[in-house]
């Protein structure tokens, strides 16, 4: 483990790595701040850079927007009264109370602080567990690899809110947009319609950047109302906890670590279920509930731990397993796909520098956090109140310039142009964006462990119910899929 | 019989439609092969036909609904915003990157009827002077910024 930790301190403290670091944390409080832009948004928009930097450089700093948009949503949540981010909805309740009373330095101090605690136990676990999975991960053969896919896209599909129907159907367009280019076993190209610019398949950038940067554009522009310039200053000093804060604060910390991170790790719940389950098993355990709504300082404290908790173990299947479970970390394996790296349990063992250099980088990138939360707030409150007006043509322009940036095509930008398009009418049909993404980068995972399964078990089907581990996998997720379709049907029907 | 419109009949349609676009292509351009050694066919036509059965299901949902549904199509934004990116995509390759932020921002702008016209025309200037900053002076990537094709 002391090797593990030496090494990772070593890559993660080069110079190269430290400043791409500091960037991802920056760029992630700043877009975070700036109204309209959520984490997919943020990371989406700095993507190509991640072309021009070595594999670990570009995942340290795409996971530093992708845990600073987290720290910023919160602010936002506190002082305005307006969720940043969904994770970071639950800050609303008793948070922005909190700052109605005067305590809004409090409230951002226990919310900064919580979700450094939040990190840290996240990171402690990811580091522990991450080897120990892998290695387990190991033995695994294809039918294995399959199950374990179809678990985790069934979960990140149907615990969502939505329809499960309409989850899975997203799930498996993702997968055949995902196969649209060349076949690697056989040559053939398939769903290129004769255009020689499908060949590679569909650019994950410029999908990303179509379903959630331009979709969200188009959907934002006449909803974004103007938020009134309240621009309070909240000095340090206001920033002090008093004793009793403390006392408060510390328990429903760790419960909302402990909450956090195990839901964090499993798939399709994330850090806004976790954070809501926080908060619900504050309330429940408070010896007085009615404070809870009114500025209770543990509904700030637990539930902003576990969505930071849940951020940093989400980590853990996405690279032991290969198998993400949000879409941003489906865009964080996207970006080992693009450098040749293979995702999976080898990932540890071949390129251990990678796996603890961006683990050791998270240390760095929270500590950071904290250092340019608390003593700038000033900045990011003002960034809040931007009129979406001037923000959006911004996210416009960069968009696509990025995307020209990555191969200077045209063409790619006009993908982007398409995505976008269909990203809008997803939204007004209700079809979620997050697992077409997922299937899109597991698809061809799906196929070629399917296929080879297959040809190991000479094309006998029955390899996917296979004991010890695809049986109970795949029962897994077929319970998964019952229930919530149960539940949905049932909430349809009360419904009406 | 009353012809129901609402966002899952709508949605169901579409997707069974893409299923069975990506089931009948497959099977008439690729090899399906064996179970044991599946041809290029054989995936996408299984998917296809899961994503027709799913749609199918989404669309009889639709058809059981009473409500129609919320559905507001934001015709301008769409139009203005879209149609940016296909200017920028259009544009670029023939002239480089500076000329196509301007061409771009020229509907973005028309999106958002609160923009004034000196408020566009200083977003229009601003952003073209951060591309430059960004792209050119600070990451050096190898973008034409201008081009002349004549």
């Amino acid at each position: 483990m002391l090797d593990n930790v030496i090494l990772g301190l070593s890559e993660a403290l080069t110079l190269n790595n430290l400043y791409w670091c500091f960037v991802g944390v920056f760029f992630g409080t700043f877009l975070g701040a700036l109204p309209g832009i959520g984490t997919m948004v943020a990371m989406s928009l700095l993507f190509p850079l991640t072309f021009h930097l070595d594999p670990a450089a570009a995942i340290i700093m795409l996971a530093g927007i992708y845990y600073g948009t987290a720290y910023g949503g919160s602010t936002a949540s506190i002082l305005l009264n307006l969720p940043g981010t969904p994770a970071s909805a639950v800050a609303c309740f008793d948070g922005h109370q909190m700052a109605k009373q005067g305590r809004a330095g409090i409230a951002l101090m226990v919310s900064a602080i919580g979700s450094f605690v939040g990190g840290s136990i996240g990171i402690i676990l990811m580091m522990t567990f991450s080897p120990l999975i892998s290695s387990l991960a190991l033995s695994f053969g294809p039918s294995e690899y399959v199950a374990l896919i179809v678990l985790g896209l069934v979960a990140a599909s149907s615990i969502s809110s939505g329809s499960p129907i309409k989850g899975v159907a997203m799930i498996v367009l993702g997968i055949l947009l995902g196969l649209v280019g060349i076949d690697v076993n056989s040559g053939v190209p398939r769903f290129t319609f004769g255009s020689i610019e499908f060949f590679d398949g569909i650019a994950l950038v410029a999908l990303a950047m179509g379903l959630f940067g331009v979709a969200e554009v188009v959907v934002s522009i006449r909803e974004a109302a103007d938020i009134p310039a309240a621009a309070r200053r909240v000095p340090l000093r206001s920033m002090v906890p008093t004793r009793d804060d403390v006392s408060r604060s510390w328990k429903p910390m760790l419960r909302g670590s402990g909450i956090g991170a195990f839901l964090g790790a499993l798939p399709g719940t994330g850090a806004t279920i976790a954070s809501f389950m926080s908060y619900a098993a504050e309330h429940s355990l408070a010896k007085d509930p009615s404070r809870f709504g009114k500025g209770a300082i543990e509904g700030v404290a637990g539930p902003e731990t576990a969505n930071n908790a849940a951020d940093q173990t989400a980590f853990i299947p996405t690279l032991t397993l290969g198998i993400p479970g949000t879409a941003s970390m489906a865009l964080i394996l996207g970006i080992l796909m693009m450098h040749n790296i293979t995702p999976g349990p080898n990932l540890i063992v071949n390129h251990p520098d990678l796996f603890w250099g961006v683990v050791m980088s998270f240390w760095i990138g929270n500590i950071l956090l904290v250092i340019l939360n608390l003593p700038l707030i000033g900045i990011w409150v003002r960034l809040l109140t931007v009129p979406y007006r001037y923000v959006y043509p911004a996210i416009l322009v960069f968009v696509c310039v990025g995307i020209y940036s990555v191969e200077s095509k045209g063409f790619d930008v006009l993908v982007v142009a398409a995505f976008g398009a269909a990203g809008y009418i997803m939204r007004l049909l209700g079809l979620p964006p997050a697992p077409l993404l997922l299937g899109f980068v597991l698809g061809p995972m799906l196929e070629e462990n399917f296929r080879r399964a297959l040809l190991m078990s000479r094309g006998d089907l029955a390899t996917f119910i296979s004991l010890p581990i695809s049986a109970p996998v795949l029962a897994c997720a077929g319970l998964i899929l019952t229930t919530s379709l149960v539940l949905w049907v049932r909430k349809l029907n009360s419904a009406r | 019989m009353r012809y129901k419109i609402n966002k899952n009949t709508i949605s169901g349609l579409v997707l069974s439609a893409l299923g069975l676009f990506f089931m009948l292509y497959s099977m008439s351009n690729y090899r399906i092969g064996t179970l044991q050694q599946m041809g290029p066919g054989l995936f996408p036509i299984i998917m296809g036909s899961i994503l027709f059965v799913l749609g199918m299901m989404n669309f009889l949902q639709g058809l059981s609904e009473t409500n129609w549904g919320k559905m507001e199509f934001e015709f301008r934004s769409f139009v203005t915003i879209i149609g940016s990116i296909v200017c920028f995509g259009i544009v670029v390759p023939v002239f480089g990157v500076i000329p196509a932020v301007v061409c771009m921002l020229l509907p973005a702008v028309m999106a958002e009827s609160r923009l004034s016209l000196l408020e566009s025309a200083l977003i229009i200037l601003t952003m073209s002077v951060v591309v430059y900053i960004v792209f050119e002076v600070l990451l050096h990537m190898p973008l034409r910024l201008f081009r002349y094709p004549f």
